[in-house]
């Protein structure tokens, strides 16, 4: 009998660091997203069973729902899980930046059940805040499950946060924008593959079960008349100049109910519950999340009255609520904010503007990005958030134009966003990724010294180019005392030469440098600002 | 530190695990958002149903709030919100619903009515065509049939003519030979219009198909004697007083016709002496129909009776000019003394003759 030959099997494939840090972010993104879908029913689930609908039920029901649903949630983050308390963004941006990625497992499992019940009950908070910070530790728990590094437990943590927040809002371009602009604050190549994979990985799941229509079902639109652009203009001068009081007066509130006793602290929350359900006693609309008001909006459901009570209803209802510090998120009341004055702009726009404009539901979607742009000042954001929860191209152009205005007006009036002003309230450090964005990097051009005349520089020397960050110049320091600065057309004509205390002159250490433009000498120094823990090594 | 196995393991049963909740989840999700709804959504039903609409609008954004998606929920509250007048909200849905059912009969129908309300005459005419071409459940022929006359109505209203008629000539054209309602009120429609030869046209080929519709028989009869054409008219009434002896209306008619027949001194192939007697016919059946206002007869009126009843005491002259005046000094006096025209089937005789002579003065010889 003839005998087999044994042949040995070809050896699996070698997989990268980076190659596992990618499927590790996929696996985030999956997990993620099958627990922001269980969020989702569970909301959904709460509300129907806690919440009389519009036509019926007893009246009682509506204000003790939101008081007892708030109250039992707040208690539960203030008395078993404190770090479920507050923003979850800012929490998450605490993680990244100073607990070095750890955000502890509890923390999703109580903000599941605490956001649930409060915005189930119909306390005027969103879903999307605890479920990107529900995704960063779910992100967490698996890099600490796999053993990462300390720096990829850092990285990994916003790859959850985009994951949740993708899965929330069913958008991935937009989590990814906001994460970038809101929680790592600058474009860094390393992680943007990471989350962006996650990202769309978290979408695919929840699409798999909550279904692939966008946010909005936004009927037709199309720009009547280029003057429109200037009614767009005051949508967003008045989302600006209202999300600018909505951040001072919630920051007052919170500074103020924060500063209680500790049993008025409880009491709060059942307390700002109660007044939800009191107005919600007139407007039910401005209970819960609101995502099916806003659909009302966007098919004329209102006139532009009742839609300008509703955006004001549901601020002052959203800063009671989350000044009291039941547990939510600001994502969705935010939206309906500036849907509804969007729409009340739009529809006295229908009845008085001389020339044809566009139907109110066009100035709805509009307006949603303006209030949020006002009031998170992530702008790349609120204008992709816009067009992806629309699947509508056509509005982008005046999205772009009223998200501009309410930023411009938003920063203008108020130097605090909304994030740092909450971060500082909870006593936390972070950087602001404003600032940051704003920050203009020092240059070597900024620093160099024109060559000595008649002396020619060492040629053994290290080159470097006007054009780069002095960081990188600095790095070069360790081996050398001298740089010298070629010109990258002609990398024989030396522009300059640069030392160590060049370098220092322009970051402002040991007197100010002639070279450095006075707006640079007057920017906050990037030498003690919190290093980008998602730079790569 | 766990193996890497032990931890690939560990990840998959729980993904497995969190699959599984979330699968039972959303059963659970599903089972009660479906119940809820259509709760609300029967519930508003009832409401429009006894008139309650505004109620049946809370309660289908109230199933809607549950199920944004929920087709029938959204097509009904476009319909009562329709039926509210609250025409932009109501527009709104029906054209996120036509989005995905762009041949839709009813919501294109809806659409059109919309566009009517607020004035948008292009876009209503496109609609009104869509529903008509579109999809339609239940009895299409029959909504299609609607559709089309409430956009000749709304033509009409628009005083655009030619639209009107050419939607009734494909009406017409159309329509199955056993739809004799929307055959007769085409009909009636074309006579509004002055299109007698096509009324009368699609009512004989339907009367080929509907032998036995006596109402159907009795409008082309009409029709046939207001176009002059006498003979067909008494065919046509005979036919239906063969199906229906004992109607008053058609004997009334049935006599009316014959009585016609021996006035007119229009009727083709008619001798000169014939003609010449029933011209005097008419003129004293003029007269005898006019004799109850001559009291009170004033101005032309009067003038028109003495010369009527002077030329009656004369011997007719044999000639075919004495014919005319006498059927022309008919007409005068009929025209003159239009208060005294009674409903009786005399008197409706003789208008339907002195039409003719009208008819046939004004035609070129």
């Amino acid at each position: 009998m003839k005998r087999l030959t044994v042949l040995p099997l070809p050896r699996p494939p070698r997989v990268t660091d980076t190659q596992r840090f990618l499927l590790l972010s996929i696996c985030i993104g999956i997990f993620a997203g099958l627990l922001v879908v269980c969020f989702h029913f569970a909301i959904d689930l709460v509300a129907w069973s806690t919440l009389p609908t519009l036509a019926g039920a007893a009246r009682f029901v509506t204000v003790l729902s939101p008081a007892v649903g708030g109250g039992l949630a707040a208690m539960l983050v203030l008395f078993v899980v404190h770090e479920a308390a507050g923003s979850g963004l800012t929490h998450t941006k605490a993680a990244l930046y100073i607990s070095d990625g750890y955000v502890p497992f509890r923390t999703v499992g109580a903000k599941f059940i605490a956001c649930a019940a409060a915005i189930g009950t119909g306390n005027s908070l969103g879903p999307e805040d605890p479920a990107l910070q529900m995704g960063a530790g779910v992100a967490s728990l698996l890099g600490r499950a796999f053993q990462l590094s300390r720096e990829h437990l850092r990285l990994i943590v916003p790859i959850g946060a985009a994951a949740g927040l993708a899965a929330a809002f069913n958008t991935p371009i937009t989590a990814v924008l906001f994460v970038v602009e809101e929680v790592i604050g600058s474009w860094n190549a390393s992680v943007l593959g990471s989350i962006v994979l996650a990202a769309v990985a978290a979408v695919v799941t929840s699409r798999w079960f909550l279904g692939n229509q966008p946010l909005f079902r936004v009927p037709g639109f199309e720009l009547t008349h280029p003057s429109e652009l200037l009614l767009y203009g005051i949508v967003g001068l008045v989302g600006g100049l209202l999300g600018t009081i909505f951040v001072k007066v919630l920051g007052r509130l919170r500074g103020r109910m924060s500063d209680a006793s500790p049993f008025w602290r409880v009491l709060q929350p059942f307390a700002a519950g109660a007044v939800v359900g009191a107005v919600g006693l007139f407007l039910p609309e401005i209970m819960g999340a609101g995502y099916g008001s806003i659909d009302s909006a966007l098919h004329d459901q209102f006139d532009w009255k009742m839609l300008a009570v509703l955006g004001l209803a549901k601020m002052a209802v959203t800063a009671v609520c989350f000044a009291a510090g039941t547990p939510g998120g600001m994502f969705a009341p935010t939206l309906f904010v500036g849907a509804m004055i969007g729409g009340s702009i739009g529809t006295l726009a229908s009845l008085y503007w001389p020339v044809p404009s566009s139907p109110p539901s066009a100035y709805v979607l509009v307006g949603m990005g303006t209030f949020f742009a006002a009031v998170f000042r992530a702008p790349m954001t609120s204008v992709f958030m816009v067009f992806e929860v629309s699947a509508s191209y056509v509005i982008i152009l005046p999205v772009m134009v009223a998200n501009l205005v309410a930023y411009l007006v938003a920063r203008k009036l108020n130097p605090v966003t909304f994030f740092d002003m909450v971060a500082a309230q909870d006593g936390l450090q972070l950087p602001s990724q404003e600032r940051q964005r704003e920050e203009r990097t020092l240059r070597v051009e900024h620093a160099m010294q024109p060559p000595r005349s008649g002396v020619t520089p060492d040629p053994r020397l290290p080159i470097v180019y006007p054009d780069e960050p002095l960081d990188r110049a600095l790095r070069l320091f360790r081996s050398h005392e001298e740089l010298v600065v070629v010109s990258r057309q002609d990398a024989t004509a030396v522009l300059g030469t640069l030392t160590i205390s060049d370098v220092l002159r322009a970051y402002g250490i040991g007197g100010r440098s002639p070279s450095a433009p006075p707006a640079i000498a007057a920017a906050p120094s990037s030498v003690g600002r919190p290093i980008d823990p998602t730079a790569a090594k | 530190m766990r193996s890497p196995r032990y931890l690939i393991t560990t990840v998959v049963a729980a993904l497995a695990l969190l699959l599984a909740g979330t699968a039972l989840l959303k059963s659970v999700h599903e089972r009660v958002r479906a119940a809820r709804t259509a709760e609300h959504l029967e519930r508003g039903n009832a409401l429009a149903r006894n008139g309650r609409l505004v109620d049946a609008v809370n309660e289908y954004h109230a199933a809607l709030a549950l199920d944004r998606d929920h087709r029938p929920t959204r097509r009904a509250l476009a319909m009562t919100l329709l039926s509210l007048g609250r025409f932009p909200e109501a527009e709104s849905y029906l054209r996120d619903l036509q989005r995905d059912e762009p041949t839709d009969g009813v919501l294109n129908r809806a659409l059109a009515r919309i566009d009517v309300a607020l004035g948008r005459e292009a876009d209503a005419r496109a609609a009104y065509q869509r529903a008509i071409y579109g999809e339609w459940r239940g009895n299409a022929l029959e909504e299609r049939i609607a559709t089309r006359f409430e956009l000749i109505d709304y033509l009409s209203r628009l005083n655009a003519r030619d639209d009107v008629i050419a939607e009734l000539l494909t009406l017409k054209a159309e329509l199955p030979p056993e739809q004799i309602a929307a055959a007769r009120r085409v009909a009636e429609l074309l006579t509004n219009l002055g299109e007698r030869a096509l009324a009368i046209d699609l009512l004989s080929a339907r009367a080929l198909a509907a032998p036995r519709d006596v109402e159907l028989l009795i409008q082309l009869a009409d029709l046939e004697a207001d176009a002059g054409r006498t003979l067909d008219a008494r065919a046509t009434l005979e036919r239906a007083v063969a199906l229906a002896p004992t109607r008053p209306a058609l004997v009334d008619r049935l006599a009316i016709v014959n009585r016609v027949l021996a006035l007119d001194p229009t009727l083709p192939r008619l001798r000169l002496v014939t003609r010449m007697q029933r011209a005097r016919l008419v003129l004293a059946a003029v007269v005898e129909q006019t004799r109850a206002c001559h009291d009170s007869a004033q101005g032309e009126a009067a003038t028109a009776w003495d010369d009527a009843t002077a030329r009656l005491r004369r011997p007719a002259p044999g000639n075919a000019e004495a014919a005319d005046q006498d059927m022309a000094l008919a007409a005068r006096l009929w025209d003159a003394a239009a208060a005294c025209h009674s409903a009786s089937p005399d008197a409706r005789a003789v208008a339907q003759v002195i039409q003719r002579i009208e008819g046939a003065t004004e035609r070129p010889s």
